[in-house]
């Protein structure tokens, strides 16, 4: 499943134009930066509330498919513009990132 | 092929910049894609700890057909105690840089892990210089 299916089928808010083509392998939660880098992989849907900058060069680094912010958390508009900058496609969603996770599994399967 | 970066700790929006240029240099080189995450990852934590623990700092890259070598080198602190700074979970970042998401005491970990030769030379107050060899198979 690629991204823009993946979307529409989680409800995600988009916060940027990205290219919304590259397929889906798995999803990772995680908010602790270098644990993140350590374990998510690439292609896959990475879910966190972290919101800081620094999120995308990790998220660019591990190339994954996307980044979910969960529970409705703020995210700047510097945030988006950089993701922007990236081409990493970057959505948000009201759902906590449990829920997030499960509802992922269910879509992926 | 050399590359010469320079860690600028004033604006940590910017962490991470040295390492996501090499991974495409890397990438545009057609290194496999598991080589590249190795540098990514080493690189990154490496770069970011600069930041965090270093004030900033420089960043050497050397590429050739075998190995990817790299030194980022600051002139901060340094690390009082090595063997307990290369424990998992050990940390000494503050709690304004816990808030973006650091401090989860993985960064020497996660080099270990994924370089294949390390060589860290510190001292209190004379810096830190981390040496890595990642190859190429």
């Amino acid at each position: 499943m690629n991204v823009e299916k993946y979307a529409k089928a989680m409800g995600l808010t988009a916060l940027t134009n990205c290219r919304q083509d590259k397929t889906i392998t798995d999803a990772y939660i995680g908010d602790l930066l270098s644990v993140v880098m350590g374990n998510c992989d690439e292609g896959n849907v990475w879910i966190t509330v972290q919101t800081h900058p620094n999120i995308l060069t990790v998220a660019d680094l591990n190339d994954v498919a996307c980044v979910v912010i969960a529970g409705d958390t703020v995210v700047e508009q510097s945030l988006i513009d950089k993701a922007e900058d990236l081409d990493v496609c970057l959505f948000k969603s009201e759902k906590e990132a449990y829920e997030l996770a499960w509802r992922t599994h269910e879509v992926l399967k | 092929m050399e590359q010469h970066y320079i860690i600028d700790d004033s604006n940590f929006d910017m962490a991470g910049e040295a390492s996501s240029s090499t991974k495409r240099t890397l990438t545009k080189l057609g290194v496999s894609p598991a080589i590249v995450k190795r540098v990514a990852i080493a690189m990154y934590e490496a770069e970011i700890n600069a930041f965090i623990h270093g004030g900033g700092g420089e960043a050497f890259v050397d590429i050739d057909q075998d190995r990817v070598y790299i030194v980022i080198k600051d002139q901060g602190k340094g690390i009082p105690d090595l063997d307990l700074a290369m424990q998992e979970g050990w940390s000494t970042a503050d709690e304004e840089v816990r808030k973006m998401g650091f401090g989860a005491g993985m960064g020497l970990p996660n080099i270990r892990k994924n370089t294949d030769e390390l060589n860290i030379i510190t001292a209190p107050g004379e810096g830190t210089e981390v040496q890595m060899t990642v190859r190429i198979e």
